[in-house]
């Protein structure tokens, strides 16, 4: 055992860091922002020592392996952690100042899952992990389930039990088919599946399948995502809109590229259908919207279709740059959503007229969303063109070009929406002139943020080739 | 004669799987899944799990179902004058309420797991059976012991093992979370 233990350090120390979290609280509660604080220079540290830790190998029996797959996704979700906390710590020592320590244990117990899920390749653990990202997930949407600006209904509870919901019945169809697949293959293993399944295992795969479309929110199983959006605490909202997306695509490419890529033909006319539908119903549905968290969330459904196009050129090109799309994604949305959490936070609410003449406030803030919102529509020169470009390139190159061509009318599309949300920041008069005021560990959240979007904007070589040697860990040869 | 006990106990557990949903007394759900559960632990005893089986009985129908009732007989959900107002559960209530699609997704399952099951020809469900069940076979090799399944569980689903701890850990802290009382925060 020993002999591979130090494959899981970051994991460990994500998990020791989680319960010091919780023993510090048990025995000195601390009301101000040092929990918080610590959490994530903790954090940092774990981020600073993957670039150290030289961990490679495979757990026998191949139940995990760590490569550069996982080393990119442990990465991915680390900055996602440390920023999600860093977003959340003004928040929760404002509102909820005695009960602070739960939540950043909370969100390491998820973090920690995400990323021994990048690893899985045993069905076992796959699905252990999915649950112990998930289970934190669900309690933190309803966390502080009774404060919010008195104006507004008390939604977290029921944002809580909405995902709670959705994500126990998407489990149940996840264990249904994976009972039909494991009793036809006789084994555990993700790869197990080969060539010419036999009916029953594709029936199974279709029920894993659309278990992990509702976590994923893909279009039909995106109900949940606006009507959480909108009612849970918007600095986890940040969190939870990428970090999970993230794992959820890492977990459909290591089932559908990884291990049951020897008979596509019955999985890629599904991936593709759910792409297309969730960029049809993301973008149109998105254009209506007033409140700025469900516009959020529906454009999230869009670009998730997006990323599933990507996956379904079913190439290491176009695994690369799924991974290239879902980090600039990370960045970029927890970037908006921060910078609504602090307008909206003062302005008493999330809709286009609360956040009205934002950038007259607080022209830092102002321009730092309409970067974001550009990066979201794929402007050139922010990080979110490369992403869309690379896409849409590599979906050409695999022939899908009907699906390509309406992901570029949607985009435009898209384009209308996100600048509806800039409009109003920049064109329309709010009731208030006084700056924003935003607390230390905020600004320094957008402004990590901001830098990763706009550089990798700049020069988005070290990313892509990054993604292309962790791709190669699922999809060898090019 | 184990093929008849099989069919006979399989066809009891989804009369008791569809009682659970279909039944308008809490209490009466609740008892159709023990029933359920005990159906299930029969089939793993017919199959040759006896470790299994009895974990069935002892974890599910003893300790959580006894939790679920003690819940429901707390609320005090059965019918009465002091009962609280609840939707009643039924099949009337899936034939009222606008369950189209409901209706017609369960019943698009149910001719895809037919017509899998019908597909699935007897020489891939033998080609299955014949394949190295690398997990399975060290379970039943030692039939009526648990050391195959400690071997698994303890050697090659370590990790899974260890995984579970820990979410069970989070799930603690989360319900504990969720449950407790919120006091007025800016006192």
């Amino acid at each position: 055992m020993s002999a591979w233990l130090h494959l899981f350090t970051l994991e460990l120390a994500v998990v020791a860091i989680a319960l010091l979290v919780l023993l510090w609280d048990a025995f000195a509660p601390a009301a101000g922002r040092a929990v918080g604080w610590t959490t994530a220079l903790l954090l940092g540290g774990v981020f600073a020592a993957s670039f150290f830790v030289d961990g490679r190998g495979t757990v026998p029996h191949g139940v995990f392996v760590r490569d550069e797959w996982v080393v990119f996704h442990e990465r991915l979700f680390l900055a996602a952690g440390i920023l999600g906390v860093l977003g959340s710590i003004d928040w929760l020592a404002t509102r909820t100042p005695k009960r602070q320590a739960e939540y950043y244990a909370l969100l390491l117990f998820s973090l920690a899952g995400m990323m021994l899920l990048a690893g899985a390749r045993d069905w076992i653990l796959l699905v252990t992990c999915f649950e112990l990202m998930s289970m934190p997930l669900y309690v933190l949407c309803a966390y502080g389930k009774q404060d919010g600006p008195a104006s507004e209904p008390k939604l977290a509870a029921e944002a809580g039990l909405k995902l709670f919901i959705t994500g126990a019945a998407s489990s149940g169809l996840t264990l249904f088919g994976l009972a039909l697949v494991v009793g036809m293959t006789g084994t555990t293993h993700v790869g197990g599946i080969g060539a010419n399944p036999a009916p029953l295992t594709i029936v199974g795969m279709l029920f894993v399948l659309a278990g992990f479309g509702f976590k994923v929110g893909a279009v039909p199983f995106h109900m949940w995502v606006p009507d959480t959006y909108q009612g849970a605490p918007t600095p986890f909202v940040a969190f939870l809109s990428v970090a999970p997306k993230a794992a959820g695509l890492a977990t459909l490419a290591i089932v559908l590229l990884g291990g049951w890529s020897a008979d596509s033909s019955v999985w890629l006319p599904v991936l593709l259908v759910l792409a297309g539908a969730s960029m049809v119903v993301g973008n149109l549905f998105a254009l209506p919207q007033t409140d700025a968290r469900r516009l959020l969330g529906f454009s999230g459904v869009a670009q998730i279709g997006y990323a599933l196009l990507a996956l379904g050129a079913m190439s290491r090109g176009g695994l690369a740059m799924t991974l290239f799309f879902v980090a600039t994604y990370v960045f970029t949305n927890l970037g908006v959503f921060f910078v609504l959490h602090a307008a909206a936070e003062e302005g008493g609410g999330h809709s286009l007229a609360r956040i009205a003449g934002l950038s007259r406030r607080s022209p830092w803030l102002g321009g730092a969303l309409l970067v974001f919102l550009l990066s979201l529509a794929g402007i050139p020169f922010v990080a979110g063109f490369w992403a869309k470009l690379f896409v849409f390139m590599e979906a050409w190159n695999a022939g899908l070009v009907g699906l390509v061509v309406l992901g570029v009318a949607l985009a435009v599309i898209g384009l209308y929406y996100y600048l509806t949300v800039a409009r109003s920041t920049y064109m329309a008069d709010g009731d208030r002139t006084t700056p924003v005021p935003t607390g230390f560990a905020l600004r320094a959240a957008i402004l990590v943020c901001l830098i990763f979007v706009v550089g990798l904007g700049l020069w988005p070589r070290p990313l892509v080739e990054a993604a292309d040697r962790a791709a190669a860990g699922i999809v060898s040869g090019r | 004669m184990a093929n008849a006990l099989f069919y006979l106990v399989a066809a009891l557990s989804v009369i008791a799987a569809a009682g659970v949903v279909l039944f308008r007394n809490p209490i009466s759900n609740v008892l159709s899944l023990l029933f359920a559960f005990f159906c299930l632990a029969t089939i793993y005893l017919l199959a040759g799990f006896q470790f299994l089986a009895a974990t069935q009985i002892l974890v599910y129908a003893g300790a959580i179902m006894v939790l679920f009732l003690f819940v429901i007989m707390l609320l005090n959900l059965a019918p009465g004058p002091n009962a609280p107002e609840l939707e009643r559960v039924g099949l009337a209530m899936f034939l009222r309420r606008k369950s189209g699609v409901t209706i017609v997704i369960a019943a698009a399952l149910l001719i895809l797991g037919t017509s899998a099951v019908l597909g699935t020809h007897d020489t891939a469900v033998q080609a299955a059976e014949a394949m190295p069940k690398k997990g399975l076979d060290a379970i039943t090799a030692t039939p009526g012991s648990s050391e195959g399944l400690a071997g698994e569980m303890f050697g090659r689903y370590l990790l899974p093992f260890e995984a579970i701890s820990m979410l069970l850990l989070a799930t603690a802290v989360a319900v504990v979370v969720l449950a407790k009382r919120s006091r007025p925060e800016n006192s």
